[in-house]
């Protein structure tokens, strides 16, 4: 999908990506708890080692939520695919890289009177 | 080796699965690994044929009302997405209605100008783990 015409000055450097991370379809808890032990000790390191900034559980049971520190997309795919529990293919990944919220930027200019 | 036990009967299927609203009942997770909500994912994305313009119009109170709402400690984190597609914040609410409610108080979404996607979110369960015996056995690798 094209950005919709939003200029250069609005779209952010990139600093982290939010990773959406769910289990496929058909994928059972039993599957997925074989895996668990490992996965959770590969999160904890990359987490110590500064690739992992926060990390959540959804509130609807749904997956997981991490915020990767990486510049681009395909380095948090990368990462996130050197987990356990991608490697046996068990979860769908969504990736939306994130940056300063730039619209701040209105704030400092010369027409914050506006 | 008695909590994984405990985690294999909680996910059996008649006991204590969490709520699955897309009917894909054996990958939702068992309650235990259900978090309390302590904030909420808000995406949110101009609608399909909404103009930069029509955006920026609102912008400057939109800015206004959210930087309000960061000091009232109700907007924890914020972002505009690196692929232009709109923005990321992470809401202090307890439930996806709350976040709504706020959002939709602000001028973006009160403008019917965006996609709003809202996730719940909380604690990193899993790591509960690390706490049982399961992580002292020799026998979990």
């Amino acid at each position: 999908m094209a950005t919709q015409g939003l200029p250069s000055a609005a779209i952010p450097t990139t600093t982290e990506v939010l990773v959406i991370e769910t289990p496929k379809q058909g994928v059972t808890v039993q599957q997925i708890m074989a895996v668990l032990p490992a996965e959770i000790r590969a999160t904890v390191n990359l987490y110590l080692d500064g690739r992992i900034r926060q990390w959540y559980s959804r509130g609807d049971g749904k997956g997981v939520l991490f915020f990767v520190q990486a510049k681009t997309e395909d380095e948090a795919r990368a990462i996130m695919e050197s987990l356990p529990l991608a490697k046996e293919q068990l979860m769908d990944h969504q990736y939306i890289p994130v940056g300063p919220l730039m619209p701040l930027r209105m704030l400092i200019g010369t027409e914050t009177q506006q | 080796m008695k909590l994984m036990l405990i985690l294999v009967v909680a996910m059996l299927p008649v006991a204590g699965m969490a709520q699955s609203q897309s009917g894909a009942a054996s990958s939702a997770l068992p309650s235990v690994a259900v978090p309390k909500t302590t904030e909420v994912l808000v995406i949110q994305t101009p609608k399909q044929g909404v103009t930069f313009q029509q955006v920026m119009a609102v912008i400057p109170a939109e800015i206004r009302a959210t930087v309000k709402l960061y000091l009232d400690g109700k907007i924890r984190e914020w972002y505009s997405r690196g692929d232009g597609k709109g923005v990321v914040v992470m809401v202090d609410a307890t439930t996806e209605d709350e976040a709504r409610a706020l959002i939709e108080s602000l001028p973006l979404a009160k403008a019917q100008l965006m996609d709003i996607q809202y996730i719940p979110v909380g604690p990193l369960m899993p790591l509960r783990a690390l706490l049982g015996p399961v992580m002292q056995s020799s026998g979990v690798q």
